[in-house]
């Protein structure tokens, strides 16, 4: 089953990696849904590895992996679901060998998460101080009122205005771009190494989306802390990224500098992506990818965007492609190629 | 004529002032149950007071041999005497002091068993899972009674037998309903955003899912006081549960009933007090159901 794929890690550009030792690496991931007899092949073969203090935009459509990648990372896959191969590491330590013990320390404490929805990923029945201060309380052995000092000034560094009089509110008082600060806030109470951020803007409208952007970017900075922005929000990503990998159906088809990937994208699936993502001239229509996303266990045995590929040739179709590299890294046998300017 | 901010914003509004949530109790509709509960707590509350405070209890034990089966309103007594010449009003207090604790000390018990193996059914891993369903199911199946039999031979009939009685019957299903709640409870996204910062599992389940759970903790809570009120009628009528000279309104109905053809408000008296209380905790769990769910969800009685 796995033939032609092995190859990939051998054959990954070294001018897509970062040069220091990566803060975050996912070596050769794979994840399945184990049934009865076969297992559902969901993510194959991811490898990328995040540098200190870099941005990586991962981008896709719904359903092409990118969440349960993150979820991989966090050792928190949904049950039946499990990694059936590779190994993440974090700084240089593998992660899944861990005890769940030994893991749960480093959740929140070197590596941290937050999601799409603000809202439900607050419980509505607890304060939100009350809410930080558990985080907090958690990874370090502190005094309550240490805790609430800390969790106050927490606060206020995302941007939340008098905060220690909001640390008493609940989440049904607050917006949706104060919620998601006040996520981040949670996310970042022990400084992570690697924050995982899955469509943290995706609920928020845009204005609020770059307040949220910006606390963000700055905090990277100020914390040298790594992150990975999962999105399907190209425009966002090309902003905010430093890096962005593309992934389709389970797999990462194209990886490249934030600034070559959308003026010189060689991957098809991310010229359509692209291009159903620019904002166009009055009355030009919307441009978009045809067909929808392979679900999993209905992947072609070739290159999995080779039925909804407009530059499909007959090669495409029976072998699976590797990655190839040139200005950027990418898995197609037929990428389009672009005069050197 | 000049108007405050508010009264200025509520005109033209057509918006009618939502009462506040004390002045609700004093709704036409609402002000029977407000006054039947503030009787019936105040005279539970009484009876509690009278079992802690020692040199009040003769106003309910004093007997007068000489005065038994009073009429209610007769001599000195508002309500009559018993078969000992005891007064029935200090009796019915007493009574009630004893049922609301019995009916408390259950409901807790309960509660508290049925929280930790529900929570622990459905979110510490399937052999917790396992293990507490098949305690559950069989708990489940044991009737009250005939665990009552077993104790009462075991250690003797008392307030105890009756509370351990009750609350081992009884938690089975608040487990069941907590199981079914944390499972949905635990693939939340809040739950799921605790555990990515890594927050252990026990605090989630105290900080989280117990919170979560308490507005049908509350409900099920005055459910279980009246359904345990009523079981320990049934028990100490049997001869089970709670022993003379202790006062309770299942003692007051079995030692009643044997002189109906001499007196029959003591029977009638306590009777329609059990009756009174019950419905009035029904009547406030159904009151309380619609205030705490705002999803009309109706929990599982």
């Amino acid at each position: 089953m796995r033939g032609p794929e092995l190859l990939v890690k051998a054959s990954v550009s070294p001018a897509a990696v970062p040069a220091s030792r990566p803060a975050l690496a996912l070596l050769d991931l794979s994840i399945s849904q184990r049934l009865r007899r076969t297992e559902k092949r969901l993510v194959t073969h991811v490898d990328l590895e995040v540098g200190q203090g870099e941005i990586v935009g991962l981008v896709g459509e719904s359903g092409s992996g990118k969440s349960l990648t993150a979820l991989a990372c966090m050792g928190l896959l949904p049950s039946g679901l499990a990694v059936t191969g590779g190994d993440v590491h974090l700084d240089g330590a593998s992660l899944l060998g861990l005890a769940p013990k030994a893991f749960r320390a480093l959740r929140g404490n070197a590596i941290s998460m937050i999601f799409q929805d603000p809202l439900s990923s607050l419980d509505p029945c607890a304060r939100i101080g009350a809410q930080i201060i558990e985080t907090i309380r958690a990874h370090k052995d502190v005094s309550a009122s240490q805790a609430k000092r800390d969790a106050i000034e927490l606060l206020d560094r995302v941007g939340i205005p008098r905060a220690a009089q909001r640390m008493r509110a609940y989440p049904h008082e607050f917006s949706g771009g104060m919620r998601q600060r006040v996520m981040i806030a949670a996310a970042l109470v022990l400084k992570p190494r690697v924050l995982l951020a899955d469509e943290p803007t995706t609920a928020l409208d845009v204005t609020t989306q770059a307040g949220i952007v910006e606390l963000v970017r700055e905090l990277c900075r100020e914390l040298q802390m790594s992150v990975v922005w999962i999105s399907h929000d190209l425009a966002l990503v090309s902003e905010l990224a430093d890096r962005v990998a593309v992934m389709y159906a389970g797999e990462i088809v194209e990886v490249a500098d934030s600034k070559v990937l959308f003026r010189v994208s060689r991957h098809p699936y991310t010229k359509g992506l692209v291009a159903s993502g620019s904002i166009r001239p009055y009355g030009e229509r919307f441009s978009y990818i045809p067909g929808s996303i392979a679900e999993p266990g209905t992947w072609p045995t070739g290159c999995r965007f080779a039925p909804r590929c407009e530059r499909v040739r007959e090669e495409c179709v029976g072998e699976h492609p590797d990655f190839r590299s040139g200005t950027t890294t990418v898995r197609c046998v037929n990428p389009i190629e672009y005069e050197a300017e | 004529m000049t108007m405050t901010a508010p009264q200025i914003a509520a005109q033209g509004t057509g918006l009618k002032a939502r009462p506040s949530r004390f002045l609700i109790l004093f709704q036409p509709h609402n002000l029977v149950w407000t006054i039947g509960g503030v009787i019936i707590i105040a005279a539970g509350i009484l009876g509690i007071v009278l079992q802690l405070v020692p040199s009040w209890r003769h106003l309910y034990l004093t007997q007068d041999l000489t005065a038994t089966f009073q009429a209610p309103l007769s001599t000195g007594h508002v309500l009559g005497t018993d078969n000992l010449g005891r007064d029935l009003l200090w009796q019915l207090i007493a009574g009630l002091g004893i049922s609301l604790m019995i009916g408390i000390g259950v409901t807790v018990l309960s509660l508290v068993l049925g929280l930790t193996v529900g929570i622990l059914g459905a979110y510490f891993g399937r052999t917790a899972d396992a293990v507490s369903n098949v305690i559950v199911d069989v708990t489940w199946a044991f009737p009250a009674i005939l665990l009552a039999v077993l104790l009462a031979g075991a250690i003797g009939p008392s307030v105890t037998t009756v509370v351990l009685a009750l609350a081992l019957t009884t938690w089975p299903g608040y487990a069941r309903i907590v199981r079914g709640e944390v499972l949905s409870l635990r693939e939340r996204d809040f739950v799921n955003a605790a555990r990515v910062l890594g927050v252990p599992k026990l605090v989630i389940s105290v900080r989280h899912f117990v919170v979560n759970l308490m507005p049908i903790t509350i409900v099920i809570a005055v459910y279980y006081v009246a359904t345990a009120i009523i079981g320990e009628a049934g028990l100490s009528f049997l001869g089970l549960g709670v022993q003379a000279p202790m006062p309770s309104l299942g003692l007051m109905l079995s030692v009643g009933q044997q002189y109906l053809n001499v007196s029959w408000w003591p029977v009638v008296l306590s009777g329609a007090l059990l009756a009174l209380v019950v419905l009035f905790l029904n009547a406030f769990g159904d009151f309380l159901r619609g205030r705490l769910d705002p999803h009309g969800r109706v929990p599982r009685r």
